[in-house]
């Protein structure tokens, strides 16, 4: 089953735009190896926008790595939607949530992306042994309370969300009031650890 | 996201107020001159209504920001489910200086949402609501 990304303003298969109308590439280095190793392994990320008033603005969300580019569940009718409708150009700030295991921080720019993105990558239950459609008991997701996918490199703890949170944000991806993001990721750059410990790779 | 759910699980003035004086970390967001928003972990240290975050910038992109200029602080944290909480302020930055690489900007907080998870544990609420539907 698939369900629309965010395009449906721009209509399919249309580029979104760039709300300052530039052409300017984004900042960082195209993506390595490492970016995306880290990509899969940390799930922990800060989505910035830009707003109607051009400034930026930013939400913390469970962001997942699939195929190649990331993805978000959010309502369909909320403000993120309509910034990203306005301009597409976006930041992730992928923060492991256990700083102390893994101090690195990766800033990945992208674009959202129009077509559809698969619900099935949101529901299903990863490596866990709980059978069903169930959201594994370990796989969780605190932003926007949406599961996660585990993958054998995650090395970080996940928060576990409530089984109750779980199956309301599955219906509402079924009944569309809900609906997937997905950003296909241009560049990336570790930054420096804000506390001085430089181990940006 | 109802504007009922969002003030449901809004912090309230105090317990906000502790949460960002107790954030020594927040995402400091920006947007660069070709238009590209930006964002970064900083250090942070709120004082009044005012942020003042530090970081180092690898891109090269900071430097175009100057006083006036909007940004956006995002603090949470929280390592179970209804322990996390987190504040968006977004602002504009009243001083800015450069020193050793590093980045140092003064935020005034224009305007401040936040969430509380734990208003979200009971399971007879009304479901689940992402805090950032703002």
């Amino acid at each position: 089953m698939t369900v629309p990304t965010e395009n449906a303003a721009a209509g399919p298969g249309a580029e979104l735009p760039d709300r300052r109308g530039h052409d300017g590439q984004p900042p960082g280095d195209p993506l390595t190896g490492e970016h995306r190793r880290f990509l899969a392994e940390h799930t922990r990320g800060f989505l910035i926008t830009t707003g109607a008033d051009g400034g930026p603005i930013g939400y913390p969300m469970t962001v997942r790595w699939c195929d190649g580019t990331l993805e978000f569940n959010t309502y369909r009718r909320s403000a993120k939607v309509t910034h990203l409708r306005r301009d597409g150009r976006v930041c992730v700030v992928m923060v492991p949530r256990d700083r102390a295991a893994d101090r690195r921080v990766l800033s990945v720019w992208g674009r959202v992306q129009p077509g559809e993105g698969s619900i099935e990558h949101w529901m299903r239950d990863g490596e866990d042994p709980t059978p069903g459609p169930s959201t594994p008991p370990h796989v969780a997701t605190p932003h926007g309370a949406t599961p996660h996918v585990v993958t054998s490199h995650v090395v970080t703890p996940h928060v576990v969300t409530p089984p109750h949170v779980v199956s309301r944000v599955r219906e509402r991806l079924l009944d569309g009031r809900r609906i997937i993001i997905r950003v296909t990721p241009l560049t990336a750059l570790f930054t420096p650890d804000p506390q001085g410990a430089d181990d940006a790779g | 996201m109802p504007a009922e759910r969002r003030r449901r699980i809004a912090m309230g003035a105090e317990q906000l107020s502790a949460f960002l004086d107790g954030s020594a970390e927040m995402v400091v967001a920006y947007v660069d001159t070709a238009g590209w928003p930006v964002g970064t972990l900083a250090g942070a240290d709120r004082h009044g209504e005012e942020i003042t975050v530090e970081f180092a910038d690898p891109t090269g992109t900071a430097a175009g920001v100057g006083v006036g200029d909007a940004v956006c602080c995002v603090a949470e944290e929280g390592t179970r489910y209804d322990e996390i909480r987190g504040a968006i302020v977004r602002g504009e930055v009243t001083a800015a200086a450069t020193a050793d690489g590093r980045h140092r900007w003064t935020v005034r907080e224009r305007h401040t949402s936040s969430f509380d998870f734990a208003a979200l544990a009971d399971p007879e609420s009304s479901g689940p609501v992402s805090p950032r539907e703002t």
